[in-house]
């Protein structure tokens, strides 16, 4: 996995840009995005093996 | 063989989705419509699953997922990780690890970007779209173990992120004002 999983390219966003993402990220998580994340850790973790070689 | 001639009203099962590393070798994908339902392919989707999924050429760097529904190709989505920057550095003080101040150093954001997805028009209005954003963020959580990736992000019409992937999976989005816009969430 993280063979496959390396940093490989930059993005240059407009200052705009790039100030929302760093202004959202300081806000703290929210209610609504933790349960998105648990569900995401789940559905991950139960479809994880699907990704092998196999037809 | 299931049918494809599927329609809203046949309940999606999650349960027959497979998200699997594209090998050219093994996955043998159709020609399958991604365009959108009015012959549009604003974001490039259709071009490159041509280029580099049915053509069976892999020589692109990001790591490519395919889809199955049941026994049926239906999608496919690629992945990468990557580093924001913003294009005018001397605009945003920053610091370096050291802690000197330079106002040309930037500390890049780590982020999850979903290069390109796509999804069978005949699978449309399922809610795959959801599923793939699960896999992603759940994947970024995994391999995430010394906590720099931040975000998933990618880039999709204002139309697309202000209809579905804001009000169904709040996924943040830039404010520009043309047609394509980032959406983003993070992880942690």
């Amino acid at each position: 996995m993280s063979k496959l999983f390396t940093v490989r390219s930059d993005i240059f966003l407009d200052c705009d840009e790039y100030h929302q993402i760093n202004d959202y990220l300081k806000n703290q998580i929210n209610p609504k995005e933790q349960e998105f994340l648990t569900e995401a850790t789940e559905f991950y973790e139960k479809h994880r093996h699907d990704s092998d070689d196999s037809i | 063989m299931r049918s494809i001639d599927m329609t809203q009203t046949i309940q999606f099962d999650p349960n027959g989705l497979k998200f699997k590393i594209f090998n050219p070798k093994r996955h043998q994908l159709p020609k399958i419509d991604f365009r959108q339902t009015n012959g549009e392919d604003p974001l490039s989707v259709q071009e490159y699953y041509e280029n580099y999924i049915l053509s069976g050429k892999s020589d692109t760097n990001e790591v490519k997922y395919v889809i199955k529904y049941f026994d049926d190709w239906i999608g496919f989505f690629s992945i990468d990780l990557t580093r924001l920057y913003a294009e005018q550095p001397e605009l945003i003080p920053q610091c370096d690890e050291k802690g000197n101040r330079d106002k040309y150093y930037q500390e890049p954001t780590c982020a999850l970007l979903i290069k390109k997805i796509g999804i069978d028009q005949r699978y449309r209005c399922f809610g795959i779209g959801k599923y793939i954003m699960l896999f992603c963020s759940g994947l970024a959580q995994a391999i995430n173990k010394d906590k720099q990736i931040k975000l998933v992000l990618f880039k999709t019409t204002k139309s697309l992120a202000e209809k579905i992937y804001f009000p169904k999976y709040q996924f943040n989005f830039t404010g520009t004002n043309g047609r394509l816009v980032w959406a983003f969430k993070r992880i942690y």
